[in-house]
């Protein structure tokens, strides 16, 4: 029977030849985040998420990735430095994505929602005297809604579709079966000639009509995540560390003129239960606290400059100890510098802080995002 | 690549069908050939996101058709361009008298990151 030990001896090269082969999508460096900060975007990777160690940046659901690794390196919630690994994946597209055809995924609700479901474990490992907890979550995101999705974007698909027929039918005769792999790799050359300027021209079309009015997209996303913590760093102390679930949904004004290519309105809510966090009255002693947050935002300008506004509340329910109902309200300002690397000016008030530590801000900062190329 | 089904020259019609999973789009057509490449004769052409039929019978006898080469040939994009490596598969899915010839489809399959070309033979 194994142990623990025999375990985790077993379990750490696997993670390592995970880390090391798969291809990384995002390494994003944390930033420090106040215990208000809500991760407007849809988590990339719920497990880091119930974790507290989602990145920052402005980053949206991707629905082409199968399989995917995050690592991360930084600041938690709770301002100690902590380092991560977490592993997504779609499984319904990972084993059955060979049977989902473009058709299939657009007339077929039901495949839509498996496809897009994404499945997660990550885990993270406190690096400071204060906090040498490790961490591991599983996670799981149910995208219901997403206006945003490419593959239902007919009028550039179908432009992709008749450029690749007319590049068939340019290349045309087609080389008999014992033709020469010289003679083949002509054919597929000149078919691919064909086809580059054609491909070129659709996508192009597609990412200029995507920034105009794909910004604001309509999506609505649930998540969950159980968790274990274990306070000594050791797998042996795995314990249960309570569970995490939480739904944003945005809303992009369609058809109404005036406002759909123009807002967005965004609502987040997060329950967490039993989180264990560092006492920090008292090295190496942990909290129990359940939270809630609820965040209400508003967005309107363009694909390049956003202003917005939002509010966020925080209620926490630290165990043995007190209760504590906070808020903000801030205004924002975004500008995209250049590709996905934002320029964004915040500034706000808090109120109701438990340690009186109410403050008016004025926050500037360079985001980044990593998005889906072609968007 | 220059794959076999055989298919029975005393049974039925010979159904084809093409198939492109992982949700890329595929543009093609189909080419009936003699082995040397001549009288080639286009039995199905058209991509797998307009909302016709992917499949065709071939309007030919059994009898006629063996020897012959189904030619598929086409470009195969993804949806979402970006920098990682996307499964892809593309069916040929030949069916004579309800099932499959031979047992299963001719399947290709790999990665891409873009647009990739289609060139397969199977013959008859």
């Amino acid at each position: 029977m194994w142990g623990y030990s025999q375990m985790k001896m077993r379990f750490l090269p696997c993670f390592l030849v995970l880390a090391a082969c798969l291809p990384l999508r995002a390494q994003q460096p944390q930033t420090p985040a106040g215990k208000l900060t809500v991760d407007w975007a849809v988590p990339e990777s719920p497990a880091f998420t119930v974790l507290g160690l989602t990145p920052q940046t402005v980053t949206r659901p991707s629905s082409s990735q199968q399989l995917a690794t995050t690592l991360l390196n930084g600041i938690d919630q709770n301002g100690n430095f902590q380092s991560g690994i977490a592993l997504d994946l779609q499984p319904y597209m990972l084993w059955y994505g060979h049977t989902v055809s473009y058709a299939k995924y657009r007339d077929s609700r039901a495949t839509r929602f498996l496809s897009r479901a994404q499945l997660s474990v990550g885990s993270s490992k406190g690096a400071t005297g204060d906090d040498k907890s490790a961490r591991v979550a599983l996670g799981l995101r149910l995208t219901l809604l997403d206006k945003g999705d490419p593959y239902l974007n007919a009028a550039p698909n179908l432009c992709l579709a008749n450029a690749g027929t007319s590049a068939t039918a340019a290349a045309y005769p087609v080389p008999a079966p014992a033709a020469s792999q010289s003679d083949k790799d002509a054919y597929t050359a000149r078919m691919m000639a064909a086809y580059a300027p054609l491909e070129r021209v659709c996508r192009e079309k597609h990412q200029r009509e995507y920034r105009r009015t794909g910004w604001n997209n309509s999506s609505l996303v649930i998540g969950g995540a159980p968790s274990w913590i274990s306070t000594t760093g050791t797998t042996s102390d795995l314990k249960w560390n309570g569970a995490g679930v939480w739904t944003s949904y945005a809303y992009g004004f369609a058809g109404i003129p005036g406002l759909e290519d123009s807002s967005q309105l965004i609502l987040h809510y997060r329950f967490r239960n039993k989180e264990q966090l560092p006492d920090p009255n008292q090295t190496g002693k942990f909290l129990e606290q359940d939270s809630h947050v609820f965040g209400a935002r508003w967005r309107f300008g363009t694909a390049d400059a956003t202003g917005s506004l939002e509010y966020v509340f925080l209620h926490r329910d630290i165990l043995g100890s007190r209760t504590d109902n906070s808020s903000r309200l801030s205004a924002a300002f975004e500008r995209r510098v250049s590709g996905n690397i934002w320029f964004s000016f915040s500034f706000g008030t808090e109120r109701g802080r438990a340690d009186g530590a109410n403050r008016a801000f004025v926050l500037t900062s360079f985001n980044w995002g990593f998005n889906r190329k072609e968007e | 690549m220059v794959h076999s089904r055989k298919i029975n020259t005393a049974g039925g019609p010979v159904h084809v069908e093409i198939h492109a999973g992982n949700r890329h789009i595929l543009s093609y057509r189909c080419v009936l050939m003699n082995a040397d490449g001549s009288n080639q004769q286009t039995v199905l052409t058209g991509d797998t996101v307009d909302a016709l039929p992917d499949d065709v019978i071939l309007p030919f006898a059994s009898s006629v058709l063996s020897g012959k080469f189904l030619a598929l040939t086409g470009i195969l994009a993804p949806v979402v361009v970006n920098d990682t490596n996307q499964n892809f598969n593309v069916e040929i899915r030949i069916r004579q008298d309800g099932a499959l010839v031979q047992g299963s489809a001719v399947v290709v399959s790999g990665q891409l990151q873009s647009a990739i070309p289609i060139l397969e033979h199977v013959g008859l």
